[in-house]
């Protein structure tokens, strides 16, 4: 199976702390971190936003972007963002260029990997590497793996496991996998 | 009011294009915010939204079925559990109760 990519094209990654910054540019005066939103009300002429521990403030429109766990959302239409997908996945990133770094697979400079493996288990690599003229909210590089199974598969929740125990937990997946990899 | 990124198109991120989508959105959404009334402008946005979602959360979900499959060969994978159930749901419920003065907008941000 392949993912739905331009076969000749390199697809580009970018991480989510260098994405925030990116995006942020331009208009870091007018964000306001650290502030939760509690609700809202709406009326005839915009929206105020309760804000937790704050005074309300008046906007024309409010754009909920809080993401699958969104609190605009079932605020708005009654149901939450998003359902659980039946899968459960550990991931991490390791750093690259410094001693000890692991060999990366010459095809994640391509694009990213994912690969399936008995009892429903899966992993998913995907390689961050600045380009040559790397702007400044670019992080050094590192490899992103993570490995997924059913929730069941997974010995204990992985919510309230330690970063050394989600380590065991996904060695524990992957037993008897080899190290090689068939393109699909 | 109106939704943006996994918060009214959640998806898995077996297609690494979540984020993506999310800031065609929020392109989308300040193109139509600029031209247009708020009211007009997060109609003529919800639209767009569908145009394009449903493809891009599709595109993502058979790694996800493929998965569970594998996992339960012979349970019937529960396709489609990551879908796009909200899409319509705001379209209908979209406001035209907004006014008609200049936006000025708030993004909520993770």
């Amino acid at each position: 199976m392949r993912l739905p990519l331009p076969p000749d094209d390199d697809v580009l990654l970018i991480g989510r702390r260098p994405l925030r910054a990116v995006l942020a540019r331009g208009v870091a005066d007018a964000v306001r971190w650290e502030t939760t939103v509690c609700g809202f009300t709406e009326h005839p002429d915009g929206v105020d936003v309760h804000l937790a521990g704050a005074r309300d403030v008046r906007v024309d429109v409010l754009v909920g972007a809080d993401g699958v766990r969104s609190r605009i959302t079932p605020a708005l239409t009654g149901r939450p963002a998003a359902r659980p997908a039946g899968v459960t996945a550990i991931a991490a990133r390791v750093p690259l260029g410094v001693p000890g770094a692991p060999p990366v697979p010459g095809d994640l400079r391509h694009g990213l990997a994912f690969g399936y493996g008995p009892r429903g288990v899966g992993v998913f690599l995907a390689l961050h590497r600045p380009g040559p003229r790397p702007a400044p909210e670019a992080e050094p590089p590192y490899l992103v793996w993570s490995v997924a199974a059913a929730p069941e598969r997974f010995s204990g929740d992985p919510a309230t496991t330690n970063p050394a125990g989600l380590v065991d937990e996904a060695r524990r997946l992957l037993r008897g996998w080899g190290r090689g990899s068939r393109r699909g | 009011m109106t939704l943006l990124g996994d918060a009214i198109h959640p998806m898995p991120p077996t297609a690494g294009a979540g984020a993506g989508t999310a800031v065609v959105d929020a392109v989308h959404l300040a193109g139509d915010l600029a031209a247009l009334p708020p009211a007009a402008a997060l109609r003529r946005y919800q639209r767009r939204i569908l145009g394009y979602a449903p493809r891009a959360v599709a595109a993502a979900v058979p790694a996800l079925t493929w998965q569970r499959r594998l996992g339960y060969p012979v349970v019937r994978a529960l396709a489609g559990a990551v879908a796009l159930p909200l899409a319509g749901v705001v379209v209908r419920a979209q406001a035209s109760r907004l006014s008609t003065r200049d936006a000025k907008t708030t993004v909520l941000s993770e």
